[in-house]
């Protein structure tokens, strides 16, 4: 069974475009989401709507709950543009650890294998990294598009479930949008309700106890 | 297989840095020295952005392994803060067994050397072929 804590988009500009968490015991989105109170409890609730279509039956008490997303909502870009963008710093702060970290251990290993180049990219196939209390694992696609997923130790190998992300959510749900800019001068984060419904599912799918890896 | 050690001192300095087989890059000294300043950053930082656990819960919380499609780097920290890195084949699920018997050829070999300054480089015959031979047996 595979425990998956959180994952995290950055795009080529290197910043987070999109950051979702399951089974996190210190969360900078908890904190807020307490503080803003009613904005957040409408969010769970939206997005407990648009799951409840895709699962036939309730598993457990686990799949009732939506997970803890960033940016907040698409219902809350009239709320974004009245006061002047409410920011987690706490979130935006750890993105940027997070992304520090994984460009760090790229590069390095880029330069160990000897397949460095200056385009950037991950020639040298950095795959995962870790630590005693989480491993995190990256994907690279091929448009520097950064997915970042921490899970428990013991999963080792979560390359294919990175790309099927890539290959059959992102692209499907995000680029394929029609409102989707390709290169737009401010970097814009995913709200897109489709794609977290269905990344929702992927992720508790994966995460069931009954699930096949 | 172990293509290459690196050890760094507990400020960040690379202290030795040695290369067994040709599979992997030879990084020149300036390469290495970067190799040992970035890994002590992301060591550390990998525990900042811990999401099972944070504080003092756990010892060591910083990068054990990095997976990647060619190799393995393993790394093992003693509690002085020393991080010895195994460079290694995909072979080895953990090398910390072996490190932490590198971590002893250097307690006996470059600490006891009264000639050593600690946090410098090491330059020592004695713990270059101990080394060796440690590796060879894996």
């Amino acid at each position: 069974m595979v425990v998956v804590y959180n994952i995290y988009i950055f795009d080529r500009h290197c910043e987070c475009i999109f950051y979702s968490e399951w089974n996190r015991i210190n969360s900078p989105l908890a904190a807020a989401a307490s503080v803003e109170g009613v904005h957040g409890n409408k969010e769970l609730r939206g997005n407990q709507v648009l799951t409840a279509d895709n699962l036939s039956s309730p598993r457990s008490s686990f799949d009732q709950q939506a997970p803890l997303v960033w940016p907040t909502t698409a219902t809350s870009t009239a709320h974004r543009i009245a006061s002047e963008s409410p920011r987690n710093v706490a979130m935006e702060e750890e993105a940027k650890l997070v992304y520090g970290v994984v460009f760090s251990t790229r590069n390095i290993i880029n330069k160990l294998s000897s397949k460095d180049s200056p385009q950037g990219g991950n020639p040298g196939g950095f795959m995962s990294l870790a630590t005693n209390t989480y491993r995190l694992h990256y994907y690279e696609a091929p448009t520097g598009v950064k997915f970042v997923l921490n899970t428990d130790t013991a999963t080792t190998s979560m390359q294919p479930v990175l790309e099927m992300i890539y290959r059959n959510i992102y692209v499907e749900y995000v680029v394929k949008n029609p409102l989707f800019r390709i290169n737009p001068k401010k970097t814009v984060p995913i709200e897109n309700d489709f794609f977290r419904a269905v990344l929702n599912n992927y992720i508790r799918e994966i995460s069931s106890p009954l699930s096949a890896s | 297989m172990i293509h290459s050690v690196f050890i760094i001192n507990r400020s960040g300095g690379l202290t030795y840095n040695k290369n067994y087989t040709q599979q992997v890059a030879q990084l020149t000294s300036n390469e290495a020295l970067i190799f040992a300043g970035t890994f002590h950053g992301i060591h550390a930082l990998a525990s900042r952005i811990s999401p099972a656990l944070k504080g003092s819960a756990a010892r060591d919380l910083g990068i054990q392994t990095i997976d990647t499609k060619g190799f393995r780097l393993h790394c093992f920290q003693t509690p002085t803060g020393i991080k010895f890195i195994a460079v290694a084949d995909l072979m080895h699920a953990s090398l910390a067994d072996v490190l932490s018997k590198a971590y002893r050829l250097y307690c006996d070999y470059a600490l006891k050397n009264p000639f050593y300054n600690l946090e410098m480089p090491i330059r020592s015959d004695m713990f270059d072929a101990m080394l060796l031979e440690l590796v060879q047996e894996n």
